[in-house]
């Protein structure tokens, strides 16, 4: 596990290269407009909000690389707020208990996405957008506005941060990043969903069976999109019924601009850890910006629609 | 009991034994009492026509087809093949005419797919090192061949990826190798590696069976052959015995005996224009001209442009160079241009894009000349109701209750003269006919080619790709010959000469 081999693994491309300079670069850019953007506080900022923004991201990838895509990333992540906001058992045994129980509520949300389109036969589409309202509805019912009170223990966690360094998000970052790109590249299961996601053909004729795996990519992906409420809930303290929503673009953005295929098959952790670098820094630095909130929204959208034309025009 | 038998006698068993064979689709007997034996190490050429049977059979074989009779045998030993995994555990793999291999993966993980579990997983996740010596031991072995396994497909050339599907075969322990149409693609020299890998893998024991219909690949790469015609086995020969026209002899035997219209002599006026077309589908810049009454026959080994031909002159295929002119009117690359410049197209693909199928067919038959009932954007249903009617019983479309029905519930042969009735409705100049006799029962067929010939009898021109060397012979003034996307040959379609256009189709 040597870092040539990691750049040499198929998946490392010209994109993935071109995105980590952005994310070089960015900060330069965001130090031009405002000085302070170069601060150990602003650092700690961008890193916190770059966590449930790179686990919604390898979430969305895993439809994407399936060939499909789930709409309801965005919903799923609320819901695991609102979840985590009545904090259903305290203390420290509480912590994992809140953290498997959204974990469980995430894989039968992915179930549900993965047997309507494969075994029922809606399309991916249609049916993630239908789930995303199911679970709006359901969220609103029990966390009607933003509040409540997430594991003490988790939040103390999060906010361990000796000299503004965030511990524990750089490690989660870390620690997804590596896990994930294990997963694609050592894995029979990582090959099996990246060659489904290829040619569901050629695929079923070597013995893969592209309904199984198609199904288990969007239990993963209900799973982690889950995972990336509940980091959602920690920077804020909170539960939202409606927060998780702005996620949905970006998680389809990150990996897009990171050198994922929407046609299947190729993905990267080192690239889609990059794009959501990226869109995180765009919103950073926006914030620096003299612009209202509501122009901050249209400029980070039209900036996220001209990278994804870059990426379009990259991966042809 | 067999066993004992043949090893007394000293006699070694074959590798692979069809015995009496027969399997029927529906009421069309795909394959009747088929017999083949191959030994190890042999390279066996599979020829035949389009239908004659040799898909079915290596299906079969394949484990994706049950025979309703007949028996395989894997080494003297009765086989029990219920699907492609028996088949796969026997030995038998196919290398397919389409690429089956992942460009994005690495030629290990190519090998491997699937296969993951052969030793090379560790207590977690896979040994890269490990997977990538095996693939390259492997390669090594069987096609002397020294690559990084680790490089991804995408970067090798037509050959080598044709090599990695064939590797991924071995690595399950393949005995019988299938080549279906590989060669396909291939220039000539890459064919020579081809044909040099296939005897290195027969010195090793490998049985192969060779499907092409380039029959001068299969005298020169193969050790015997076996041609199929009509569902039968007609012949296995050693290749010393053949040449060309003997196995054009075996594959064609006898004539059909379909009766066919005579046809009117073409005039002189010049309707249609063909300069130098090129498209990226294949085609390397086609010319000929198109006289008004006239019909071209086009033929080719399967994949050699034909069907691209019409479709780029059509406007479906983009062109990348030279003009299609009708009357010296440039015509665009477009289909709506061409339809109005009445050039008409029968695709070959008619579920697909010829018929609406729940639409009626009234609405199936005057789709295409909609604009001959328009009044200022009102349809004037009376006459178009009325053309219809007239229509569907000058072209004897029956198996309906009224024109309302809807379409899907006609018969192939049906379905084919109402579109045949849906193109001579919009009184088109040129007709394009891809394989029109497709799917269509003999009856039909009949009724079918009388409508093209009154069609060409009143003026109409048309450009036919059709595989049945009958139907070209009968139905055309003349026949052009392409492979690899060129005319090869142009010769007037004459009955007596089908033989010699055979020859230079299959050479």
């Amino acid at each position: 596990m040597n870092i040539k081999s990691a750049l040499s693994s198929p998946g490392v491309s010209k994109e993935v290269l071109i995105v980590w300079i952005v994310v070089i670069a960015a900060p330069f850019v965001g130090w031009l407009i405002d000085p302070g953007f170069a601060s150990l506080s602003n650092f700690n900022a961008v890193v916190r909000y770059l966590v449930p923004l790179f686990i919604v991201s390898i979430a969305q990838a895993f439809a994407i690389m399936v060939m499909s895509i789930d709409l309801s990333v965005g919903a799923a992540m609320s819901f695991s707020s609102a979840i985590l906001s009545y904090n259903l058992v305290g203390g420290y045994i509480g912590a994992p208990i809140n953290i498997l129980i959204i974990i469980g509520v995430g894989a039968v949300i992915g179930l549900a996405n993965g047997i309507g389109i494969r075994k029922i036969g809606i399309s991916p589409f249609a049916m993630t957008f239908g789930m995303l309202f199911v679970l709006e509805g359901i969220t609103l019912t029990i966390r009607p506005y933003t509040g409540g009170e997430i594991s003490e223990v988790l939040v103390a966690g999060w906010n361990f941060q000796p000299y503004s360094i965030p511990v524990l998000a750089l490690i989660t970052l870390a620690g997804f990043a590596l896990v994930f790109w294990y997963f694609l590249d050592r894995t029979a299961l990582g090959l099996h969903l990246l060659s489904v996601g290829e040619n569901e053909e050629v695929s079923k004729r070597a013995g893969v069976d592209p309904d199984r795996m198609k199904i288990l990519a969007h239990v993963i992906a209900g799973c982690l999109a889950m995972v990336a409420g509940l980091f959602m809930a920690l920077r804020i303290e909170a539960g939202s019924p409606t927060l998780g929503e702005r996620y949905l673009l970006l998680s389809i953005a990150a990996p897009v601009v990171g050198g994922t295929a929407l046609s299947g098959g190729k993905t990267s952790s080192i690239g889609i850890l990059g794009g959501a670098a990226v869109l995180a820094l765009v919103s950073r630095i926006l914030t620096f910006s003299p612009l209202p909130e509501p122009g901050r929204w249209i400029v980070r959208a039209i900036v996220i629609i001209i990278m994804l034309a870059f990426a379009g025009w990259f991966q042809r | 009991m067999c066993k004992i038998l043949t090893f007394d006698k000293g006699i070694i068993l074959p590798l692979l034994r069809a015995e009496n064979i027969s399997k029927s689709f529906g009421c069309v007997q795909a394959l009747k009492g088929v017999s083949f034996s191959l030994e190890r190490g042999e390279i066996r050429g599979l020829v035949g026509e389009n239908g004659a049977g040799k898909s079915v059979f290596l299906k079969i074989l394949g484990g994706v087809h049950q025979p309703d009779t007949g028996e395989i045998f894997w080494d003297g030993e009765k086989a029990e093949i219920k699907n492609p995994g028996d088949a796969q555990d026997y030995g038998y793999s196919i290398v397919h005419q389409e690429s089956s291999v992942l460009p994005n993966r690495t030629i290990a993980q190519n090998i491997f797919l699937g296969r993951e579990d052969m030793g090379v997983k560790k207590r977690m996740g896979l040994d890269k090192d490990d997977m990538r010596e095996r693939a390259e031991d492997l390669l090594e072995k069987y096609f002397d061949l020294s690559l990084d396994a680790e490089k991804s497909v995408k970067e090798l050339d037509v050959v080598e990826q044709k090599i990695v599907e064939a590797a991924r075969a071995l690595n399950v322990e393949a005995k019988v190798l299938v080549f279906d149409e590989t060669t396909a693609q291939l220039s000539s020299e890459e064919k020579k590696r081809l044909f040099d890998l296939l005897n290195n893998l027969s010195n090793q024991g490998i049985g192969i069976i060779f499907v092409s219909h380039i029959l001068e690949e299969v005298l020169e790469c193969c050790d015997t052959v076996t041609v199929f015609r009509n569902g039968e086995e007609i012949t296995t020969e050693k290749i010393e015995d053949l040449t060309i026209r003997k196995i054009i002899n075996f594959m064609v035997g006898e004539e059909k005996g379909l009766s066919f219209p005579p046809i009117s002599e073409p005039k002189e006026e010049i309707v249609l224009s063909v300069e130098n077309l090129k498209s990226g589908d294949g085609l390397n810049g086609i010319s000929f001209d198109l006289r008004k009454g006239e019909s071209i026959g086009i033929m080719g080994i399967r994949g050699s442009g034909q069907r691209e031909l019409l479709r780029t002159i059509f406007g479906i295929i983009p062109r990348e160079g030279g003009e299609v002119k009708i009357r010296g009117e440039r015509v665009k690359d477009d289909p709506s241009d061409a339809v109005r410049k009445g050039i008409v197209y029968l695709t070959d693909e008619r579920e697909g894009e010829g018929i609406f199928s729940v639409r009626s067919i009234l609405e199936n038959l005057t789709v295409e000349s909609l604009h001959l009932f328009n009044n200022m954007g009102v349809l004037k249903l009376q006459e178009l109701g009325e053309r219809a009617e007239n229509i569907s019983a000058e072209y004897r479309i029956r198996g309906m209750s009224s024109l309302a029905d809807e379409a899907s519930c006609l018969s192939g042969g049906n379905k084919q003269k109402m579109m045949l009735a849906r193109l001579a409705l919009s009184e088109p100049h040129v007709l394009l006919l891809s394989d029109p006799g497709k799917g269509v029962d003999v009856e039909a067929k009949e009724e079918l080619y009388k409508l093209i010939s009154k069609l060409m009898e009143d003026g109409t021109s048309v450009l036919l790709v059709s595989d049945d060397v009958e139907e070209i012979t009968s139905l055309c003034h003349k026949v052009l010959i392409m492979r690899g996307g060129e005319v090869r040959h142009e010769m007037p379609a004459l009955e007596d000469r089908s033989k010699e256009i055979l020859e230079k189709i299959y050479q």
